[in-house]
């Protein structure tokens, strides 16, 4: 009777405990998988920041996930011990525990206690937040106007006049970069998770996000916030480039295209653009007539490497699919206005357009 | 006589008993029965949520998943978030509720009876209508939050934001 008792109490024991080998067992799993992988390799971890605004949260869910941690540990550990030293046992019998109203001095201590951790955590949570939505001014703030679109993203540079771009963001390194977005239709969210948190763009509002790139190189991102039919579709890419490089880039980037001297296919391919329905929507600052605001500004469009919400690459094979059926590639509804109609352009048209879009580039020097 | 008239009595003024079976389900102000019937009902929309996560996961199994259309998959993922929340977790709390609280409190039941069981029925309606917007194929699709302005007639132009609104 006594062994059957020890043996079912033991058995209890390793059910409870299989709850822990589980959580120990996979974190160990996660532990191997990771080390495969390059620290910081992954193209969206918010846990491997770059700049120093993503660093600064980061640090702070750092400090709070060990404040989290301690409490966690201390709080399960309490009730374990509860459960098994006051378990019902086999020789109580009628006995009944001892019977109390409570613990006045106890309950004191257990309410200020946890008031004084949350106060201490607040600390820095509040300087953080108060940093992050600190608008920086001055001479070397760069400041970068987006406004979010179904489904990509339009970047603006104030301070290069005429200097517009599409779902590919370039800004300097070692340098504030202060973005102020937008949206034109519904909610989206600008999320670069390597070099700042979310932020949500609202119509009719204008949020503050702030990017601090140390290094150079390519930072992916993505619309965050449910935008409707292609939201998975709505990507970005955030391309850091040593300071005198990009203001290389940007006072070339902020000229009008010449394009006068093209010919042939070229040639077909820009007057189909001019007298087709795509400067409807499209413009291309140099082409006379092409001045839509509908659609992403084409003007050096084939020096980005990514295009329609940075899903597919610029390559001519995807660029003749898209302009063969844009619904077809990516969903979207033209038909309200919100994405590229399919066009119905014979192959000869398609060629001549392709033809004209790769002289869109940055001229050979 | 005095007898008589007594039987006679008896049966006109007989002392009211719950009913029993189907009809006895769907009468019932019993705050233990209607308790039992939110738990069922929010276990059977829970049956039918888990599926819709399971079509979003076989959806999300593979890249450029084909199991579902945009279109549809952007409905299957604001139903099966529109389910649990108010299909599921909210009945459930209110099944426990109505179960265990009267009798915690010592109350013989609910404040007012009929409209807790109105509440029930409506509940239940509520969730049949925002299924049924399947029949048409346009169930909701602006996510279970529905923010303005993409739940709105300019951005979802179909009849799915109505179900969302008038079946919630």
């Amino acid at each position: 009777m006594r062994a059957r008792a020890r043996a079912g109490w033991r058995w209890r024991a390793l059910t409870a405990l299989l709850p822990v080998t589980t959580l120990v067992v996979t974190a160990c799993a996660t532990n191997t998988a990771q080390t495969t992988v390059e620290q910081g390799a992954l193209p969206q971890d918010a846990l491997s920041p770059v700049g120093r605004f993503a660093i600064q949260t980061d640090e702070l869910w750092n400090l709070v996930l060990w404040v989290a941690i301690v409490i966690f540990v201390f709080v399960e550990a309490l009730i374990v011990v509860a459960i098994l030293r006051f378990r019902e046992r086999p020789d109580d019998g009628d006995r009944l525990p001892k019977q109390i109203h409570g613990n006045p001095r106890l309950e004191a201590i257990w309410t200020v206690i946890p008031a004084l951790i949350l106060a201490g955590v607040a600390v820095p949570t509040v300087r953080v937040l108060f940093d992050l939505a600190d608008e920086p001014e001055g001479n070397n703030v760069l400041s970068v106007d987006v406004i979010g679109h179904q489904w990509w993203w339009e970047y603006q540079y104030p301070q290069f006049e005429g200097l517009e771009t599409a779902n590919i963001l370039h800004i300097p390194t070692d340098q504030t970069v202060v973005l102020k977005a937008t949206s034109d239709d519904v909610i989206h969210s600008f999320w670069v998770p390597k070099l700042a948190g979310k932020q949500d763009t609202v119509p009719g509002r204008e949020s503050l996000i702030k990017l601090y790139a140390d290094e150079p190189g390519e930072y992916l991102g993505q619309c965050a916030e449910f935008c409707g039919l292609s939201h998975a579709n709505m990507r970005l890419r955030v391309i850091a480039h040593e300071p005198a490089d990009f203001q290389r880039w940007a006072q070339q980037q902020a000229r009008s295209i010449r394009l006068d001297r093209l010919s042939g296919q070229a040639a077909r391919g820009r007057d189909a653009f001019v007298e087709g329905a795509c400067v409807g929507c499209h413009s291309i600052r140099g082409l006379e007539g092409a001045s839509g605001t509908v659609g992403p500004d084409l003007t050096y469009f084939s020096d980005r490497g990514w295009f329609a919400g940075a899903i597919f690459e610029n390559t001519d094979e995807s660029l003749r699919d898209w302009l063969a059926d844009p619904p077809k590639m990516k969903p979207m509804e033209p038909g309200d206005g919100r994405g590229m109609p399919d066009l119905n352009l014979s192959d000869q048209e398609i060629d001549a357009l392709v033809a004209f879009l790769r002289e869109l580039k940055t001229p050979d020097q | 006589m005095a007898t008589a008239a007594m039987e006679q009595r008896a049966t006109t003024f007989r002392r009211p008993t719950a009913k029993t079976g189907l009809v006895g389900w769907l009468t019932t102000v019993d705050h233990k029965k209607i308790g039992i019937l939110y738990g069922v009902t929010a276990f059977a929309f829970f049956i039918v949520g888990g599926i819709e996560a399971l079509l979003i996961r076989l959806q999300l199994a593979t890249p450029n998943g084909q199991v579902l259309s945009a279109d549809v998959y952007n409905q299957i993922f604001t139903m099966h978030g529109v389910t649990m929340i108010f299909l599921v977790i909210m009945p459930l709390t209110a099944a426990f509720m109505n179960y265990v609280m009267p009798i915690q409190i010592g109350a013989r039941d609910m404040a007012f009876p009929r409209m807790n069981a109105f509440s029930y029925w409506v509940f239940l309606f509520g969730g049949i209508f925002l299924y049924s917007s399947f029949l048409f194929g346009q169930a909701p699709l602006g996510g279970w939050f529905g923010y303005a302005p993409n739940s709105t007639f300019t951005y979802n132009p179909g009849v799915g934001m109505d179900f969302y609104a008038i079946g919630l």
